[in-house]
């Protein structure tokens, strides 16, 4: 026992005294810290700031799909939310119209968003640049149009009574604000999850070289179309679990989810933030919904402040915010 | 003895500490979340509303019981999402003890389900699709206006049997819409026209109406009956005129195509048509006097039919807070019972409640513009009709 204490005693020591060693600690705290921050922010803070949190989170998840497109792969989609506004739909259809539970409501959703993105995708790859985003566009633009004038989702009026998560089973109840606040964490850090796999696997690497060079792809052999595909469909699904998010968040969805406004958001929070894997897109949303917050709080004509705001992060900060701070750091060491 | 002082001190503390949690919260003021559209295609009828709203709530002076009144303003944009996270900020940031206002009925839909969940009186001062107090009530939302049904049913049948027998309806491609041209057509053909045609324009989206009024000429009939408002509205109303269409083929709609408040964008060309509408400031009765005179003394202008559906908003949640000693009882839904009590003289008529909560339109006049001696537009009588009843739809019990 006490032969353990030294060891741990002397290993921490020396830890102490090796600089790499305590760069790490730093960093490790770095982690810690917000990670210790966002799962007590319910008990910490006000019921007002718990709902931005979920609002953030929520967009996080929509931005880091995007951002696999846009940041990964160097697509730049202006049709993701069809995909947000499919995965509300797919739960309020399920729910409403053909009375299913979420268990099966919610793979249903994003197993068919995942088919429909094949096909989407299979169009809109074929394409790149300027084609690419007025494509993803068009396509958005149709679904749109078609849940407007669907009558069994209400048209324009939308969808109300979006079913919650049951958690009865654990004795807690989703409508209570902090218990559906743990319950978006979960989701949305297993889909950031996800998508940071996807980056750092070897299918992400062969994505990082599309964007960078892709006829060299095609050179190496790389079946460059398929893995653009791979990632349309990757993107939209995430895009679909945050419609999902969304649409139990206000228990209520409408064709404005699939506005292209709504996409042009997304991928404004992408530039933001910064194009990186996780970090980007999370810190992108953060800073959207706060600053738009914090302006609309002030002033009624926020939007032309939003603008400014906007304008001067992609002046001053290459790279979003997450790069402007990744160069600060290295132009230190 | 040095014990019993120090108690007697503590007690005094005590004391004093409760009495001014007392006065704390009899001094605490009543927070009202007023949501309106303040910018975009229905910034003109919403400061009409806001400023009737403001009436209502001055004619008390600002307090009810002894309690002061706090309004706080959100802009819903219009947009459901953009409501949603208003109503969230309404509620959880600035605490409201209610939220009054809301226009568009898609907002509408979208916050009452919050609402209902919340538990939260939502007390809607436009919001005028059938649904919202039918397919979508909620025993924590009322509206002080009236439904489309109420309201243009039976101006559907008026136009029937006044000639017109063949109709096309235009209007925005939203459920306000589809509600309240869907009440003209079913009271005109109830009433023996025929609509021809049914035109659905992309709403919020289109400044240019020229195909609209293309296929609406071609169509052959007597009349285009519409529902526009706000900025579109104005486009609307010119472009017909522009069109040639003022003789051939009238433009009919309500009091929001002719709105008074259009009348700077319009003119002359508010002169002329008859059109439906749910409030006449010329009437004579004292409710609506006592309206004029304070509206006219606040704003240097008389009030219109916006202004009007404001006040009644304010009006009945004052009314209510009376009854309830401006005090918001623990179970919020008894707000929403004492509201569903009321009955009061209106500047618009005499307003009641159904039993989802949907105020009731008494009636309906008929008028038409004429300009009055200093140049100004003066809604004159022509005709009236009595409101509909609200279709049916609520199977929720409260």
């Amino acid at each position: 026992m006490s032969t353990e204490a030294t060891i741990v005693g002397a290993v921490s020591e020396r830890a102490a005294a090796d600089p790499v060693k305590q760069s790490q600690r730093v960093a490790r705290a770095v982690i810690v810290a917000p990670v210790l921050m966002v799962l007590a922010l319910p008990w910490i803070s006000t019921p007002y700031l718990t709902i931005l949190a979920i609002e953030i989170m929520i967009a996080g998840v929509f931005a880091s799909g995007i951002n696999l497109l846009v940041g990964t792969t160097g697509l730049v989609s202006l049709g993701q939310a069809m995909f947000l506004g499919l995965g509300g739909y797919g739960i309020g259809i399920g729910a409403s119209v053909l009375g299913l539970p979420l268990w099966i409501s919610v793979p249903a959703t994003l197993a068919l968003i995942g088919v429909l993105a094949v096909g989407i995708g299979a169009v809109c790859t074929r394409t790149r640049g300027v084609e690419f985003l007025l494509i993803t566009l068009a396509f958005s633009q149709l679904f749109y149009g078609a849940a407007i004038k669907l009558r069994l989702t209400n048209g324009s009026d939308g969808m109300s009574g979006i079913p919650r998560p049951d958690l009865s089973f654990l004795g807690l109840n989703s409508d209570n604000p902090m218990v559906f606040y743990y319950y978006v964490l979960a989701v949305t850090v297993l889909a950031v999850a996800v998508v940071w796999r996807v980056v750092e696997s070897p299918f992400g690497s062969v994505l990082a070289a599309i964007r960078e060079n892709e006829r060299r792809a095609v050179a190496m052999g790389y079946s460059v179309d398929r893995y653009k595909i791979g990632a349309f469909v990757l993107a939209s699904i995430a895009c679909g679990v945050a419609g999902i998010l969304q649409a139990q968040y206000t228990y209520f969805i409408n064709p404005d989810s699939m506005s292209w406004q709504l996409s042009g958001e997304g991928v404004l929070m992408v530039i933001i933030g910064g194009a990186t894997a996780v970090t980007g897109p999370l810190i992108g949303a953060a800073v959207f919904v706060l600053v738009k917050q914090g302006l609309s709080v002030l002033t009624t004509e926020y939007m032309m402040f939003f603008g400014i705001f906007f304008m001067l992060v992609v002046a001053f900060f290459r790279g979003g915010i997450v790069g402007a701070v990744q160069s600060l750091f290295e132009k230190k060491s | 003895m040095a014990y019993m002082s120090r108690l007697s001190a503590a007690l005094a503390v005590v004391v004093v500490a409760s009495a001014s949690s007392i006065c704390a919260e009899e001094i605490a003021p009543l927070k009202i979340g007023l949501m309106l559209p303040y910018k975009g295609v229905y910034a003109v009828p919403s400061e009409g509303i806001d400023r009737g709203f403001q009436v209502a709530i001055a004619e008390y002076g600002g307090k009810v019981a002894g309690r002061r009144i706090e309004i706080i303003r959100a802009d819903d944009e219009l947009t459901p999402n953009v409501g949603v996270q208003q109503f969230n900020r309404l509620v959880q940031l600035e605490k409201v003890d209610l939220v009054a206002g809301v226009v568009s009925s898609s907002v509408g839909i979208a916050v009452s389900g919050l609402a209902d969940k919340a538990q939260m009186p939502l007390v809607l001062a436009n919001t005028f699709a059938d649904e919202i107090t039918a397919k979508f009530c909620s025993p924590y939302v009322a509206r002080t206006s009236f439904s489309a049904n109420g309201f243009l049913y039976n101006s559907g049948k008026y136009w029937a049997s006044h000639g017109i027998r063949t109709a096309v309806i235009m209007g925005p491609d939203y459920s306000a819409g589809h509600s309240f041209l869907g009440a003209f057509k079913r009271g005109f053909e109830d009433g023996g026209g025929k609509v021809v045609q049914e035109i659905w324009t992309p709403f919020q989206k289109t400044k240019d109406w020229a195909a609209a009024l293309t296929q609406a000429s071609n169509s052959g009939a007597q009349i285009i009956y519409s529902f526009y408002a706000g900025a579109e509205a104005v486009q609307v109303v010119k472009q017909h005129a522009d069109f040639g269409l003022r003789d051939k083929l009238p433009l009919v709609g309500d009091h929001w195509v002719y709105d008074k408040l259009n009348w700077g964008a319009l003119g002359e060309l508010m002169v002329g048509p008859k059109f439906v509408t749910t409030y006449l400031p010329t009437v004579k009765t004292e409710a609506n006097e006592k309206l004029v005179a304070r509206y006219r003394q606040m704003f240097k202008q008389d009030p219109e039919v916006n202004a009007e559906l404001g006040y009644d908003n304010g009006k009945a949640i004052m009314l209510t807070l009376e009854k309830l000693g401006g005090r918001m009882p623990a179970d919020k839904s008894q707000f929403m019972t004492t509201m569903r009590g009321l009955v009061f003289d209106a500047p618009r008529g005499k307003i009641r409640f159904n039993a989802s909560n949907s105020a009731l339109l008494e009636k309906v006049y008929v008028v038409q513009f004429a300009k009055d001696a200093a140049g100004e537009p003066v809604p004159q009588y022509v005709d009236e009709f009595a409101g509909a009843d609200d279709l049916p739809g609520c199977t929720k019990s409260f």
